[in-house]
This record gives C-alpha cells, sequence and structure tokens, in this order.
C-alpha cells in the first residue's frame, strides 16, 4: 500500500529535523503500527502521508505511485482521524457528519456506526456540548464517512473509557477484516498487542525496528521465573531463566530446601521491549 | 464547494460572527437617521437659554451619516469578525481536517471568502436601501444616483478592507496576529488619506472611495470620478486574493 523511503522532514519553524530518514512499508489489509515516545514524529508522519505537510525529503510511493502525484481525489480513497478531535462545535454531530459526508462518491453507514459507538442518541446535540469520549468517538465517526481503503489513526483510543476503546477496537478489527488497511500510531501498548499486524518503532525520528509483534517478543524475549522466599525474618527474591530451568540445579536446591511464597513466569511484554528500543517509558 | 459555502455560513451565523456584523448596520441605518431629524431639538433641550443656530438638517446628510459610521465603527466590526476565518481554523486543527477531504486548497479559500462577500454584499444593500428609505420618511428624499453611487463606494470599500483582513487571516498564525495588522492599516490607510486627500495621489488611492461618499451625495461629484480609485481597489483586492491563494497552497498545515 505504501513504500516510504528515507523520509525525512523539518518544520519550517524548526532549526532541528523532526523525521530523519525513515524506511517503512505499510501492506495491504494490515494493522500497521507506528509506535514511539511522544513527541517522536508520529503524527508529524501521518500529516506528511496525508499530505498536510508537503515539503518532505525521500519518497513515499502510495500504490505503486508517487504520492506528490495524487491531487485531492486522494482523499476519497483515504480516511483520516487525527489525534486531537477537530469538529464544528456551532454545527450539531449530525451536520458534521452529513455536511462533509456529500464530499464522498462512496458514503458508509454512519448510523450504524453511530449507534455501535452509542452516540447516536446524541446526534442532534451541538458538538460543543459533547463531552471528550463522545468527541473522540465522533471522530472516529468522521474518518470512516467515505468507507475508506486506507485508514489513519492517530492515538485512536486515547481519552476513552476501557469499555468504548473496546468497541473502538473491535470496529478497526472489523475493518481489517473487512479487507481495509490501517495506519494506527499509539504509545498504548496495550492497544499494539491486540490490534497490530506489524509494528514499527521510532526513536529519535528514525525508525530503530520493524516487526510482528510476535517475532519481536521471541527477538527480545528473556522469559524467566520469579521465585519469592522466606529468609530467616525477611523475603526473597530470586530469577532464573526459564531456557536454562531443567538444568539449574540452583533453582532445584531452592525450591526443594526453602519455604516458597510466590513463583512468578515473567514474559517480555510490548512494553518492556517499547523501552528497551526507544530508551524511554512508556506510560500504558 | 457548495457544503464548504453552507458549512461557511451556518457556523458563522450561529457563532454570533454575521449577526454582530449586520446588526451594527441595522442600528446605524436606524438610528443615523433618526439622529439627524431631532437633533436640532436635542440641542437646544439641552441648551436651554441658548441661541443656536443650526441648519436644517437635509436627507443627504442623514444619509451619509449612516454611510460614514459603517465606513468607521462597522469596518472595525468586521476587521474583529473576519480576523479568525482562515487563522482560529489552523489553529484549532480544522483547516487540517477539511483538507484531509476531498477539498482543494483554493477551494477552501473561495468558500470562505464567498460566504463573507456575500454577507457584506446583502447586508450593506439591504441596510443602505432601509437607511434609504427611512430618511426619505423622516425628511425627505436624499438624491437617488448620488445615493447608490455612495453605497457603491462603500461597498467596494468594505470588501477591500474584508480581503485585507482575510489575507492576514490566511497569512498568519492566529486571528489576533491577523486582526491587528489590519485595524493598524485600516488606521493608518485613513491618516494618509487626510495627507493626501487634495493632491492627485488620491485618485489612486482606496480611500478615496470614502472622501468621494459626500460630493456624490451633493452631485458635485460624477460616476467619472470613481473610475481611478474603483479600478485600483479592484486590483488591489484581486492581488491580495492571489497572495493568500499562492501562499495557503504551499503552506504547511
Ligand atoms: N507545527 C509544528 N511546528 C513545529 N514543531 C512541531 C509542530 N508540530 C510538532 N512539532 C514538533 O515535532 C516533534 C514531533 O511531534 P509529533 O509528530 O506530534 O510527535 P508524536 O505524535 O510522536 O507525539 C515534537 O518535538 C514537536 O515539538
Ligand atoms: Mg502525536
Amino acid at each position: 500500500m505504501f513504500e516510504v523511503r528515507n523520509l525525512s522532514y523539518k518544520y519550517p519553524r524548526n532549526r532541528e529535523m523532526t523525521i530523519r530518514g525513515m524506511n517503512f512499508d505499510i501492506r495491504q489489509g494490515e494493522i500497521f503500527g507506528l509506535l514511539g515516545p511522544s513527541g517522536v514524529g508520529k503524527s508529524t508522519t501521518q500529516k506528511i502521508m496525508v499530505k498536510l505537510l508537503t515539503d518532505f525529503e525521500g519518497s513515499i510511493y502510495y500504490r505503486n505511485r508517487d504520492l506528490k502525484i495524487y491531487d485531492k481525489d486522494y482523499y476519497q480513497e483515504v480516511g483520516v482521524g487525527f489525534e486531537v478531535p477537530v469538529h464544528f462545535s456551532k454545527l450539531t454531530a449530525e451536520e458534521n457528519i452529513n455536511f462533509f459526508k456529500k464530499l464522498y462518491k462512496n458514503q458508509a453507514d454512519t448510523d450504524t456506526l453511530m449507534k455501535r459507538l452509542g452516540i447516536f442518541e446524541d446526534r442532534k446535540k451541538k458538538v460543543s456540548e459533547f463531552s471528550k469520549g463522545m468527541k473522540i468517538r465522533l471522530n472516529f465517526v468522521r474518518a470512516m464517512l467515505n468507507n475508506p481503503v486506507m485508514l489513519f489513526l492517530d492515538e485512536p483510543t486515547i481519552g476513552l473509557d476501557p469499555a468504548n476503546a473496546r468497541i473502538l477496537k473491535n470496529l478497526i478489527k472489523e475493518y481489517r477484516e473487512g479487507g481495509g488497511t490501517v495506519l494506527l500510531s499509539t504509545h498504548l501498548m496495550n492497544d499494539v498487542d491486540e490490534l497490530c499486524d506489524r509494528v514499527a518503532f521510532m526513536a529519535n525520528g528514525k525508525i530503530v525496528e520493524t516487526d510482528t509483534p510476535q517475532s519481536l517478543k521471541r527477538k527480545y524475549g528473556e522469559s524467566s521465573v520469579e521465585i519469592t522466599y522466606v529468609k530467616g525474618d525477611n523475603l526473597q527474591k530470586k530469577s532464573f531463566e526459564m531456557e536454562t530451568l531443567s538444568k539449574n540445579n540452583e533453582f532445584f536446591e531452592l525450591v526443594r530446601n526453602e519455604k516458597i511464597v510466590s513463583m512468578h513466569s515473567k514474559e517480555t511484554t510490548l512494553d518492556d521491549i517499547f523501552i528497551k528500543v526507544t530508551g524511554v517509558e512508556s506510560y500504558a | 464547494m457548495t457544503v464548504l459555502f453552507l458549512k461557511e455560513l451556518r457556523s458563522n451565523w450561529r457563532s454570533f460572527r454575521y449577526p454582530a456584523f449586520l446588526l451594527i448596520l441595522l442600528f446605524f441605518a436606524i438610528l443615523d437617521p433618526l439622529m439627524l431629524k431631532y437633533m436640532n431639538e436635542i440641542i437646544s433641550y439641552f441648551a436651554t437659554g441658548m441661541e443656536i443656530i443650526m441648519p436644517d438638517p437635509t436627507p443627504e446628510a442623514a444619509f451619509l451619516s449612516y454611510l460614514s459610521d459603517v465606513s468607521q465603527i462597522g469596518i472595525m466590526v468586521l476587521i474583529f469578525m473576519a480576523m479568525g476565518m482562515v487563522a482560529r481554523e489552523k489553529e484549532n486543527g480544522v483547516t487540517g481536517w477539511l483538507l484531509s477531504k476531498p477539498i482543494g486548497r483554493w477551494q477552501y479559500l473561495a468558500a470562505k471568502l464567498l460566504a463573507l462577500y456575500s454577507v457584506i454584499i446583502i447586508g450593506l444593500i439591504a441596510c443602505s436601501a432601509l437607511a434609504y428609505l427611512y430618511t426619505m420618511s423622516l425628511l425627505g428624499q436624499a438624491a437617488l444616483n448620488g445615493s447608490i453611487l455612495a453605497t457603491i463606494c462603500l461597498l467596494v470599500f468594505t470588501i477591500y478592507i474584508a480581503t485585507i483582513t482575510f489575507t492576514f487571516s490566511t497569512l498568519l498564525k492566529t486571528p489576533l496576529l491577523a486582526g491587528g495588522p489590519t485595524l493598524l492599516l485600516f488606521f493608518l490607510s485613513g491618516i494618509i488619506n487626510m495627507l493626501i486627500t487634495n493632491s492627485d495621489a488620491a485618485n489612486f488611492y482606496p480611500n478615496t472611495l470614502l472622501s468621494l461618499m459626500k460630493p456624490l451625495l451633493e452631485s458635485t461629484a460624477t460616476a467619472a470620478d470613481l473610475t481611478w480609485p474603483m479600478a485600483v481597489t479592484t486590483i488591489l483586492i484581486l492581488l491580495m486574493i492571489l497572495l493568500a491563494g499562492y501562499r495557503f497552497s504551499k503552506m504547511e498545515i
């Protein structure tokens, strides 16, 4: 779907480059996760790919054609959900949707979408009376107005309660099952584990790692067993590598001789990988 | 395009920006003829004992007073109303959102400009007609030809200032950054106008459109006197639209 090569970008007012040579592909029908700490350039990358920031270096190919060749018909095919939901607050939710639906040749069944997201009842209210979560849900509906073939989502679940985040994630999955392709940027690893077919980690304006969540876990995985036991009056902890556990005498000694309080197996989470490859704590 | 145009009208109407401007026009259309008619009574009421000799108010003076109030206070309200038309949307992300729809950048600007122009044109013509008729019922009929020409002068000048506001709003980042320079330019051009009003340069100066309103009403100027200032102002309007559109088409949103 997309081939991005040596993408670099500097905001006109900044001295430093924000994006410094990114390379990645997005394949048709996948959810591609763009991950990284806040301020690393995820939203900037999305804005470049939806042609709002145009003065970039490097090349971007969409469906084997240079992105620069596309005119406004590009937007007939793609759906965009920005990080900060923007709406016309003086217009009602329904007007916000119906006004802009008219711009498209291909129009989605927005009533069903609104019903599933629980904002159908409030469609006659002005958006200025909406709560933050409702605006975020409306924002998603508006990204889907045209039944896009390619969907850009920038932190779609931030600010949603768990129940609504659940519904939204299901909708994103269904969208993929229906053949859609998604570029999803986020710093929430829960979403990634559940949704993404492949992920790319960003650090310092570059992509430092791309793979499926499973192989990343395997690659960076150091599964271990942590044992807590009583030693005198204190509790003590000790970790053992899972791989070599069957040959580890120290482990057997401990299990045989000490009073064990708990025993946990620890698998590497995407959070651990996030910290490792980007050097920054995520705050999932 | 139609969609954008209608959206622009509707959200500006509901946010009270267009109504504020129209109410100001209406206010002067009704108040000014009334003020002129009763000016002498009012003054003599407050200044009892003094003998003040005032000429009787003419219908031309009443209509002119409406036009010049609009050309000052009306235009200032207009600047406040329009200074955010693009800048506000750039600031809060609406522009980015709209431009990620099948909407061209020129289209986006054109819809806004057309909405603004239509409100100005319709509002000014309607309120001027009202002021004219109201003056007629209070003080008698002002010269029709001159009144129409003077109204056209005000209309073109107002559109000129609206276009300046629009251009600054497109080029600059926030509504206040756009409104400040526009107001400054508006005052400054008024001052410059006073300095050059009797020189030949006045012919090529937009504010001359305002200076001509009085002589047009009094039939001491004719339509022919409008040719140059009208041409210059129109060219300036077009140039500003082109500048705004060109810069916007390359802007990083
Ligand atoms: N309009 C802008 N002008 C200048 N710098 C910007 C602008 N938007 C974002 N930046 C800078 O670019 C960097 C990346 O921002 P962003 O893409 O929003 O990061 P992310 O989405 O990964 O949190 C940040 O350092 C931010 O300060
Ligand atoms: Mg972001």
